[in-house]
């Protein structure tokens, strides 16, 4: 239910922006989920914002998945073997994001033969190497990546430009061992990072993570899985001393959490999880310092922030008769706010009236949740099944983040005692019918949702390096509801999926928009989209998708005044316009040389077209005074891609 | 694909002390891969209110009214004429008469004293109703002063923004403060609107003693060797600086990377009018530009 599995192959398949192949976009394409702006790897998925999705990779948290600005995901395809998407109706082994789970999983090294395969595309070229360390025991996948338009900019007439760098590169490791029949090991990582340089000022951000799970068989009954997670974002910016105006600017939110996953087959028709799962968070949500012997300005640092998020789950899959399998489960979830901090008490404006402060080490404050997790699937007949769900979900760390498209300054920050947990409430119901011996699988989807205490900013909050960043929340509720239609082709010269959904999504916050409902910021009413593979001959493949979304949900300015010589606007109500409606077709070739005897080198090139029609889709409408025509205003707006073609070369061996 | 002129946009003018900074990096982003185009856009037309800006410093003293109109209307903004304007200290009230040759424009018939501490409440009398009112309130403002001290100014030329940068020595006093910086050539104004002016908190300076921090940046053709410059360096109120910061918000560009959503800015006029009566106390600091500052 609600679940959609998609595999490294496919997403190969899906033409790509500038030819680089990303999971991330790949979703995007899936009923339910959509993009958060244009050629951002951020989601909603159900109306949700994209703070609401837990996206691991390996069990490690990735909080922020977008590499330069976002245009492109974090995960490299080579590097990954299979992902799955639960929209909202989450395992009871999940928690700790109201809308979906993007599980992604590393690549495991091959245990006989050593691989290897690669590409230089048109940004960025990557290699990725796998192979037995000891045959049929142990083995290793690296896999590694960097891009180099900013070579590009050396080329530029502007001197600004021709003396910046932007570029990110990352690794993916991941070694397993099998000990024996009942202990196998894994160890794998993940480090990325972004780096943009102009003129003095610089400025880097990434992910890192590791992993270490023990997968261990107690018994033919009894199975689990121990697994210890860190996960790091931080970015750092500034001007290196020496320099005039030299500062630093520093961020990071890094978690330790450990994780115990039992599997007990009790009995034929039952099967019981049971775990446990303890994170702690240390949010360090920044520090800007001037540097040199004359700094312009001080020091300004908002203290590291600790909290643990632990939860207990059970959950029995129960097969009743030979029709019926239920699902349901219980998450216990509880979280700590552990000193040393200060929180401040805040009057009706946001502004601090009184602070508190709590020593080292003390649990200052608690919030605990039950989360039941219901589903029940009736087998109709062999080809034809009814499923529905039941999922409840508190969620305990949020971002700071008001803009619809989100910047590497990403600030996450924790329910506290003046910030409750979002808790979500959907219930789900589909029909699900396979044809042709599972050629085609064709679905029906229906879900209403719910958030309490859903987070959001005042008008004109300021939400980086801010001490009394609690006063600038504001809570409220947010629901929506939405029908979501797929058929899927899975074998065949065609291949691929249409998908279409019909989707609603509300906010109600206190403070915001008079106080009245509005259109959430991810409200598309109608998305449609096509994605198709055509194997013309054995060698050659043909890629088309193509994406109609209803236009992003906007506020405009209705009426204007002047004040100090400028033309000030006075705006709609919150949401209550909307940009031109989102389309844009993308194309693909692909020759793949064919397998030869004997030689295991083969080589790909693929070809394709971004936005083949160059549908100018609006990424931003700004409204603007002429500056030559003192009482003339204008809107102008911004589109980021034209037609944009690439070509990639790929080889495996 | 080039995008015209984003890269000028990057508002080291006016910009807090390091907001400004990393403005720069989805300029960056644009200026590679997006493009503009103006488009034609449809807002409802029908919304209208009174809109005041007024001023009590000791520089300047008026009151201009006029109406708002329809985001597209394209003319110069329709003055509201034959109001009884008044402004309260604490003690006295004093009344406003409309200008003869500038209608909307309403000056005090006596100056107003203007002294740190002192309460200022401006009131509206329309004779016809907009917005369904006719009678208008500011909420009562109190006169911030500057309790630091200025050493000098320096104008120095940094040809890595194409920019005139005016930087400030001074001693900035303990405890949360608000700034709006503004400048004159020769004593003509330079800074003379709102997206022009410099705006800051104390957050990052505060009780510390600034070494030539960038408070205001000029154009090139805005200065020359050999000119006068005055920065007046005005205390604010909180909840001007506030107005101030969210219209200059509101005035610029947005992307979607770091903006948030368009929101309406604040007044501190009752009755839904639009717009800010403001009280403000001001440090002029003049200084000759020379030519050693040309080559930093």
């Amino acid at each position: 239910m609600s679940i959609n599995t998609i595999n490294s192959q496919t997403i190969k398949e899906i033409p790509a922006l500038m030819g680089e192949v990303d999971l991330i976009k790949a979703i995007q394409l899936l009923p339910g989920v959509k993009f958060v702006a244009e050629g951002s790897s951020g989601i909603s998925v159900r109306g949700s914002s994209p703070d609401q999705n837990l996206i691991q990779l390996d069990e490690a948290t990735i909080y922020n998945a977008g590499h330069l600005m976002g245009f492109f995901s974090v995960f490299n395809n080579d590097a990954v073997s299979n992902l799955q998407l639960y929209k909202g109706d989450l395992p009871a082994e999940y928690g700790g994001r109201l809308a979906s789970l993007v599980d992604i999983r590393m690549k495991e090294g091959n245990m006989k033969k050593f691989h290897g395969k690669g590409g230089i595309g048109l940004i960025s070229s990557r290699l990725m190497l796998e192979g037995p360390i000891v045959k049929d025991k142990a083995s290793f996948m690296i896999a590694g990546r960097r891009t180099y338009a900013d070579l590009f900019l050396k080329l530029s007439s502007n001197n600004t430009l021709k003396n910046s760098a932007l570029y990110f590169y990352d690794l993916n490791a991941k070694i397993n061992y099998i000990i024996n029949g009942n202990n196998h090991i894994y160890l794998s990582g993940y480090f990325g990072s972004d780096v943009f340089k102009g003129g003095a000022f610089k400025m880097k951000w990434g992910n890192t993570t590791g992993t270490l799970r023990w997968n261990h068989i107690f018994n033919k009954k009894l199975f689990s899985n121990f697994s210890f997670v860190a996960s790091r974002f931080n970015y750092a910016l500034g001007v290196p001393e020496g320099n005039q105006q030299a500062f630093r600017w520093e961020s990071a939110l890094t978690d330790y959490n450990l994780k115990g996953n039992f599997t007990w087959f009790l009995s034929s028709n039952n099967t019981l999880t049971f775990g446990f799962t303890s994170i702690y968070h240390d949010f360090f949500p920044g520090v800007i310092e001037g540097l040199g012997e004359n700094p312009t300005f001080g020091k300004y640092e908002l203290g590291d922030n600790h909290a643990l998020e632990s939860a207990f789950y059970i959950s029995n899959q129960q097969t009743i008769g030979s029709k019926l399998t239920l699902r349901y489960g219980l998450r216990f979830s509880v979280f700590n706010n552990i000193g040393p901090n200060t929180v401040y008490a805040y009057n009706v404006e946001g502004d601090p009236v009184d602070s508190t402060f709590y020593g080292n080490n003390k649990i200052y404050n608690t919030y605990f949740n039950f989360e039941p997790r219901l589903g029940l699937v009736y087998q109709l007949t062999e080809t034809a099944s009814l499923k529905a769900s039941y999922t409840r979900t508190a969620q305990y760390i949020q971002q700071a983040q008001n803009s619809t498209a989100g910047s590497p300054l990403n600030i996450w920050f924790p329910a506290s005692p003046n910030i409750k947990p979002q808790l979500g409430n959907q219930v789900s119901a589909g029909y699900f019918k396979n044809f042709k011996e599972g050629m085609f699988e064709t679905s029906v989807e229906g879900y209403y949702k719910t958030v309490d205490h859903a987070v959001d900013f005042r008008d004109h909050a300021d939400l980086l390096l801010n001490k009394y960043l609690e006063g600038e929340i504001l809570i409220g509720k947010g629901w929506g509801y939405g029908l979501e239609l797929m058929v899927k082709k899975t074998r065949g010269k065609f291949t691929g999926w249409i998908s279409y959904t019909w989707s609603r999504s509300f906010r109600q916050v206190d403070g915001i928009n008079n106080n009245d409902p509005y259109p959430g910021s991810y409200d598309r009413p109608n998305d449609f989209s096509i994605i198709v593979s055509y194997k013309v001959t054995p060698t050659i493949s043909l890629g088309l998708n193509w994406v109609y979304l209803t236009g992003q949900p906007v506020t405009f300015p209705v009426g204007r005044y002047e004040y100090g010589n400028n033309i000030v606007p006075v705006y709609s109500e919150r949401n209550s316009y909307r940009f031109p409606d989102y389309h844009r077709l993308d194309l693909s070739f692909t020759w793949r040389q064919k397998e030869r005897p004997g030689k295991r080198w083969r080589n790909e090139i693929n070809f394709s077209v971004y936005n083949a029609y160059n549908r100018k889709n609006p990424w931003v409408i700004n409204f603007l005074n002429d500056p030559d025509k003192p009482n003339t205003t204008y809107a102008e707006m911004i589109y980021l891609f034209g037609i944009i073609p690439s070509v990639t070369y790929n080889f495996s061996f | 694909m080039m995008m015209k002129e984003k890269i000028s946009n990057i508002k080291i003018r006016n910009t807090g002390f390091f907001k400004m900074l990393f403005l720069l990096v989805p300029l960056f982003i644009l200026a590679l891969h997006s493009c503009t185009e103006r488009i034609d856009i449809k807002t409802d037309e029908s919304f209208q209110k009174l809109a005041v800006e007024g001023y009590v410093t000791a520089q300047i003293q008026y009151v201009r009214l006029t109406k708002t109109s329809g985001y597209f209307s394209q003319e110069a903004p329709e003055p509201v004429r034959e109001a009884l304007v008044t402004v309260s200290d604490s003690i006295n009230i004093y009344s406003f008469s409309e200008s003869a040759d500038q209608p909307g424009y309403y000056t005090p018939e006596n100056t107003i004293p203007t002294k740190t501490g002192n309460k200022y409440k401006l009131t509206i009398d329309l004779k016809n109703k907009i917005g369904g009112e006719t009678h208008f309130e500011s909420e009562e403002a109190t006169m911030p002063g500057f309790s630091g001290s200025i050493d000098s100014i320096r104008t120095i030329w940094r040809g890595q923004f194409d920019r005139w940068i005016i930087k400030l020595y001074a001693y900035e006093p303990p405890g949360p403060d608000y700034y709006m910086f503004s400048a004159q050539r020769n004593g003509i104004w330079v800074t003379d609107s709102l997206s022009r002016i410099g705006l800051t908190d104390d957050r990052l300076v505060d009780g510390q003693y600034l070494p030539g921090i960038y408070v205001l940046s000029l154009y090139q053709d805005e200065l020359e060797v050999g000119d006068t410059v005055t920065l007046f360096t005005s205390s604010i109120t909180h909840d001007y600086y506030r107005y101030l910061d969210e219209a200059r918000q509101e005035l610029a560009p947005k992307a979607p990377l770091f903006s948030g959503p368009p929101a309406n800015v604040r007044s501190n006029i009752s009755n839904g009018a639009l717009g800010y009566f403001a009280v403000y106390s001001s440090v002029a600091t003049t200084s000759v530009i020379d030519s050693s500052g040309i080559w930093e």
